[in-house]
């Protein structure tokens, strides 16, 4: 489970996030929707320990996360997968060089093995072909897909999405919105999306939490016309 | 303040990006890798470089010494300023430049497009992956650099010793016979320091340039401005600590 515990965050003065608490429970799909620029990507970011909050707690069953340089969350970071928004992808790699980097770099696979296991989640995200592409050579959707197969690549327990289909066309939005669901079916995988994608919300999330003026209200107390604000 | 508290960053900064263990199967090649972006890449520039500073210290030395002291004491002065001072400092403002922005622009461009944060999910230490290399090879480049200059700025000044008004055996009978160890070991430790200060800064300041492409430029500037700084600090230091009487 991961949890949340007043959780406070201002950037440059202003309060971004404002004594949040949440709980994901082990294996549950939850969607965070906001309007843009309500805090939802920091949120997330500091779910995944890679922002500090200025005040609160995050831990991942009962383990705190740590921050700072010289921080240390050992069991936990290896049991994550984060699809950033803009895909965050190497560009002097290759699609597969990029899948392959965290195994290579912090596994124990032999390359054979890497290959393997690269070549099994191209498949799985419909990229077989694309193993030798350079990432300049990719679409939009091609890039989220190349994210998603590189967050899939270490069988993570923990997956968080940023934004997943904004900016997509139809077609490649409907694909990843199937994939999502795919490959978070298992009961194992816990999923955070933050979206202002209502669509993706309703299709995929098990919980659903809208973030608005700092804070967070699960979907039982939110109002139509609030969906709609946060969609817009 | 904010300086302080910048300093006291930046040593953090250091010290994590040089924590053991360093894991040197994964971080040999892209040590490797680094020498030959950063070192290798700036030969040709340091070369040339290496002939201005060499002419130049031979006229500016003899117009300054010639008829006031024996002819011999201008090829020694050039030499060891060479040494000492000018191969270090001109290689290291040299390689700051070229160098320093090009680390603090590609981390930095790298932090804004969230593959640091990438990284970091990903189980992979940044400092160690990005900065450790680059901080490694700026190290052993410097020195390298250095003593290209110092041997082609010295036999430049050679060469033109006859057109400056000294015969060039007298010239090279000053600069063999009263150069010490010493200078030539100062002027690479200086290397060492200064390749040091000047590969962190190129990382630190990369590192920590969030906010977009205007925080980048920013971070270029400040990494060039910084290096040249610490460069001139560092040179103090060990000038007192190894040639004060």
């Amino acid at each position: 489970m991961i949890k949340l515990e007043k959780v406070t965050k201002r950037l440059q003065g202003q309060l971004i996030l404002d004594a949040i608490d949440m709980e994901v429970p082990k294996g549950t799909r939850v969607v965070v929707l906001g309007p843009s620029g309500a805090g939802k990507t920091i949120l997330l970011k500091i779910m995944a320990g890679l922002i500090a909050p200025d005040s609160g707690q995050v831990s991942y069953g009962g383990q705190m996360l740590s921050y700072g340089p010289f921080a240390d969350n050992g069991t936990i970071s290896g049991k994550l997968g984060f699809v950033f928004q803009g895909g965050a992808l190497f560009d002097s790699l290759t699609v597969a060089e990029n899948i392959a980097l965290p195994l290579r770099e912090g596994g124990n696979l032999n390359e054979k093995e890497i290959k393997e296991r690269v070549n099994q989640v191209l498949v799985q995200v419909g990229l077989e072909k694309a193993g030798n592409l350079r990432i300049q050579q990719l679409s939009g959707g091609m890039v989220r897909l190349v994210a998603i197969a590189r967050a899939l690549v270490v069988e993570p327990l923990y997956l968080f999405f940023d934004e997943p289909t904004t900016g997509l066309d139809p077609v490649n939005r409907e694909r990843i919105c199937h994939l999502l669901s795919e490959i978070c079916c298992s009961k194992d995988r816990t999923a955070v999306v933050v979206t202002h994608d209502l669509d993706i919300a309703r299709k995929f999330g098990e919980q659903i939490y809208l973030l608005k003026e700092c804070r967070l209200t699960s979907a039982r107390e939110i109002r139509k016309e609030d969906y709609e604000a946060a969609g817009a | 303040m904010r300086a302080f508290t910048g300093a006291f960053d930046f040593v953090i900064f250091l010290g994590r990006s040089l924590t053991l263990p360093w894991d040197l199967r994964r971080t040999l090649p892209r040590v490797a890798e680094q020498i030959y972006h950063f070192g290798v890449g700036a030969v040709p520039i340091v070369a040339l470089a290496s002939v201005f500073v060499g002419l130049t210290t031979a006229v500016q030395t003899s117009y300054q010494l010639l008829g006031v002291v024996p002819h011999y004491f201008i090829g020694m002065g050039v030499g060891r300023m060479l040494l000492i001072e000018l191969g270090p400092v001109f290689s290291a403002f040299i390689f700051a430049s070229r160098s320093a922005p090009a680390m603090a622009a590609e981390i930095g461009a790298m932090r804004n497009s969230d593959q640091i944060d990438a990284l970091r999910v990903m189980g992979i230490d940044p400092y160690r992956f990005l900065c450790l290399p680059r901080i490694v090879a700026a190290t052993i480049c410097l020195p390298i650099l250095v003593v290209i200059m110092e041997v082609l700025a010295s036999f430049t000044a050679v060469v033109v010793a006859n057109w400056v008004g000294v015969a060039r055996e007298t010239f090279v009978y000053g600069l063999t016979h009263f150069v010490q160890v010493r200078d030539f070991v100062g002027g690479v430790i200086k290397a060492f320091i200064f390749g040091l200060f000047i590969g962190a800064c190129g990382c630190y300041f990369g590192f920590n340039a969030e906010g977009g492409a205007q925080e980048v430029g920013k971070a270029t500037t400040k990494a060039v401005v910084v290096s040249g700084v610490l460069t001139l600090f560092f040179d103090f230091i060990v000038a007192i600590l190894m040639f004060s009487r």
